[in-house]
């Protein structure tokens, strides 16, 4: 029953967690914005059509639908139906019967729509393009994706008559690699705009420039210095490209792949190529934009997982840090023990003196000083202590109280799993941020899991351990630590959080005092409620809001 | 009062200083020592007393200390402090032969007891000790026929048996005897067994601990 009941709520809390990178909401201007930047972006790239229609060597308003559908999810199909149904009339002036255009049109929609759910929910890619699977998939699916919305348009226009048969598959093959580069550029480059950390990892710095320079070198020893076949030099163009790759990772690279393919067009533009060689190129720029993305992608995934190793590395430390605590209190009761036994002896020396005539009262007061300097040292060993823990200063910041609490269960789970405890999570929906000092609510947290863990290990199974984070009053966020263990003996009860009480036979009985301290320096407050069976620690701490 | 000398040794000055000032007002006579080589190196002082001995020290640890004590055949009662009672060291320490394990900061009144009984224990081991040496040296005046029929003697074998063995007559043993009875001062056979046993004895309960 009860473990039921655990995986119900176990299993609500997992769907929350992974809906938290879900769609964006979407402001009522999106799908107009969307609209216009779609115009403009097939008016600029309305060049070399395959005759009126919007076939072209290069279509970035895919890539713009693309990274739109992806973002915002498939409900926006209706914009971007809207959007190429206007771009025929607009930029084209309807090259064809509207019940063709509209086929058209809900072609583009729907195949984009349905590449859209593809990649996020079959393959459940990462926006941010951040591993060399992501980038992949990425690749994969919109190459397949754009073949079937090639052959799909272009076969709607043969079918009604508008393009003659014999033109399906020049066509058919220039409108999907048009938009398959439209998209491989355009795509990646809006969502990389798209992600906060890509866009500061995007800061221009003194490299940018020769950057930015050497893409303008390989492009002139392509095209400019008189090279009879500019393509037999093409592959210089990697060298920039590589460059930024290993130095910006997936984020230089879409930007560098959309400079590179913006100067390609205007080069084309303004050189006149025949128009056999125009699909060569379009190979070219294909290969060099999708390799760039790959590569791109593994140098930030290989960031990323460092980053993790190191952040990993430091959590560890300072859990290891908590873990001896029991240690480092034996250690410290050794320094503590010594002060304290001579304070001792000199209080009971100068007892014994007092009651002696012959003892001159000036011993007894050196005695006393002598008792009052150990005092003093038992301070300063306190003091060590408390900064020990503090780890000099509270570094508070803005928190998520759910990730906190997934952290430091994270941390309990292999333990949980060995006693069979069954850890559950109940979010209170839309709760403010915490402003605390993360690793050490987290060193709480795991002491508190730990704990109860610890107690059920005593009883019999079903252990259930269940984390509550609710709003509480004053702004404040309160979190609770339930479990069905023995709970904790009433003669303990009202001492619980001084130094020393433990109920388990090898502790030291200090991790609750600490937690009192660390709880209370943060404003907050931290109690225990007898269970019926079991027990429940309860600490609040203060939302953000209050203090900012 | 008791007579005998407590041997204080803790590397910490004001816990050393101390327990020296309480215990020389209580009337004891005592020395102190920054450390367990210290110790060691005075160890011809040790004749009598007993030791307080820090069990966690920088140099040699308390139960390193009591280890050299007992390889030197210095057999004073330890009473070892520490300031973290972990169940490891407490045992090892009594295993080692320690008299007495206390936690500090220990109770006055305990720890005085603890020295009162660990100094009639020295005492009562210095007085066997001197017993068994007196006896040791009778038993050197032994001829060594006379030893042989001692051993029977006190494997409780009647005089008969005894000449059997020895291939003599049971009235030679009867003179062997009165002559064992003369040499060792002792003038009834349970006074013999007894005498026997109480040098041998406790050198076999040594052997129990682990003593050398």
């Amino acid at each position: 029953m009860r473990d039921n009941r655990c995986m119900a709520r176990a299993s609500t809390f997992l769907s929350h967690h992974s809906n938290e990178r879900g769609d964006r909401r979407s402001p009522p201007w999106l799908g107009l914005s969307y609209i216009a930047a779609y115009l403009v972006l097939d008016w600029i790239s309305f060049i070399d059509p395959v005759g009126p229609f919007g076939i072209t060597p290069w279509n970035p308003p895919p890539g713009l639908s693309l990274a739109f559908l992806l973002a915002y999810g498939p409900r926006q199909a209706g914009w971007v139906f809207l959007a190429a149904l206007l771009a025929e009339f607009v930029v084209r002036g309807g090259p064809a019967p509207v019940p063709i255009l509209i086929a058209m049109s809900g072609v583009i929609a729907l195949g984009y729509a349905a590449l859209g759910v593809v990649l996020r929910h079959r393959f459940a890619v990462d926006l941010r393009l951040i591993t060399l699977r992501d980038a992949v998939l990425l690749l994969i699916a919109s190459t397949c994706a754009t073949g079937v919305i090639a052959a799909s348009f272009v076969g709607v226009l043969v079918a009604s008559g508008a393009l003659p048969a014999a033109r399906f598959l020049p066509g058919m093959t220039q409108f999907w690699l048009g938009d398959l580069i439209g998209v491989v550029v355009t795509t990646p480059f809006l969502l990389v705009l798209a992600d906060r950390e890509h866009r500061r990892s995007l800061r221009p710095d003194a490299l940018t420039v020769a950057q930015g320079l050497a893409i303008l070198v390989a492009l002139w020893v392509v095209f400019g210095a008189g090279f009879q076949d500019p393509n037999a030099f093409f592959y210089v163009l990697f060298l920039p490209l590589i460059w930024i790759a290993m130095r910006h990772g997936v984020a230089g690279t879409a930007l560098a792949n959309l400079a590179i393919q913006l100067l390609l067009i205007t080069i084309l533009a303004l050189v006149p190529v025949p128009s056999a060689s125009l699909v060569d190129y379009q190979f070219l720029m294909l290969t060099l934009a999708a390799t760039g993305l790959i590569l791109g992608a593994a140098v930030s995934e290989r960031r990323m997982i460092a980053q993790q190793l190191r952040d990993k590395q430091f959590e560890l430390d300072r859990s290891l840090r908590l873990a001896s605590a029991s240690e480092l209190a034996s250690a410290m009761a050794h320094e503590l023990q010594q002060p304290l036994s001579a304070l001792g002896n000199y209080v009971r020396a100068s007892a014994v003196m007092a009651g002696r005539s012959d003892v001159a009262p000036a011993e007894i007061a050196a005695t006393m000083q002598k008792a009052l300097a150990e005092a003093d040292r038992a301070g300063q060993v306190v003091r060590r202590l408390r900064d020990f823990f503090r780890g000099g200063t509270v570094h508070a910041e803005s928190i998520d109280a759910g990730e906190l609490t997934a952290a430091a269960a994270e941390v309990v789970r292999e333990r949980a799993r060995r006693h069979a405890v069954q850890v559950v999570t109940e979010l209170e929906p839309g709760l403010p941020r915490i402003y605390a000092d993360r690793l050490q609510i987290e060193g709480v947290l795991q002491n508190l899991l730990m704990n109860a863990i610890d107690a059920m290990k005593m009883t019999a199974p079903p252990h259930c351990l269940s984390i509550g984070i609710h709003g509480a009053k004053n702004d404040m966020v309160l979190f609770t630590v339930e479990d069905n263990g023995p709970g904790v003996a009433p003669e303990i009860a009202d001492r619980l959080f001084g130094h020393f009480e433990t109920s388990k036979p090898h502790g030291m009985g200090l991790g609750l005092a600490i937690a009192r301290s660390v709880i209370e320096a943060h404003g907050g407050r931290i109690w225990h409620e007898p269970r019926s069976p079991g027990s429940a620690f309860r600490f609040t701490l203060p939302a953000t809001k209050r203090h900012g | 009062m008791a007579d005998g000398v407590v041997h204080i040794v803790d590397d910490d000055p004001a816990v050393r200083d101390s327990l020296d000032l309480l215990l020389r007002l209580r009337g004891y006579r005592t020395r102190t020592y920054e450390s367990g080589e210290a110790l060691l190196a005075s160890a011809d002082a040790l004749a009598d007393g007993c030791i307080v001995l820090d069990l966690r020290m920088s140099g040699l640890s308390g139960l390193e200390v009591q280890q050299q004590l007992a390889a030197r055949r210095l057999d004073l009662p330890i009473i070892m402090l520490t300031a973290h009672g972990d169940a490891g060291s407490a045992r090892d320490a009594l295993k080692g032969g320690a008299f007495e394990f206390l936690e500090k900061p220990a109770d006055d009144a305990l720890l005085l007891q603890a020295i009162e009984s660990a100094l009639d224990a020295g005492r009562e081991k210095r007085s066997q000790r001197m017993r068994r040496a007196e006896i040791a040296e009778r038993m050197e005046r032994l001829t060594p026929r006379e030893r042989e029929v001692l051993s029977h003697v006190v494997a409780g074998h009647h005089n008969r048996e005894i000449a059997v063995a020895l291939d003599i007559s049971p009235r030679t043993v009867e003179v062997y005897k009165a002559k064992l009875f003369d040499k060792l001062q002792v003038e009834r056979l349970p006074d013999l067994i007894r005498l026997v046993l109480d040098v041998d004895l406790p050198r076999l309960r040594n052997d129990d601990k682990g003593n050398p």
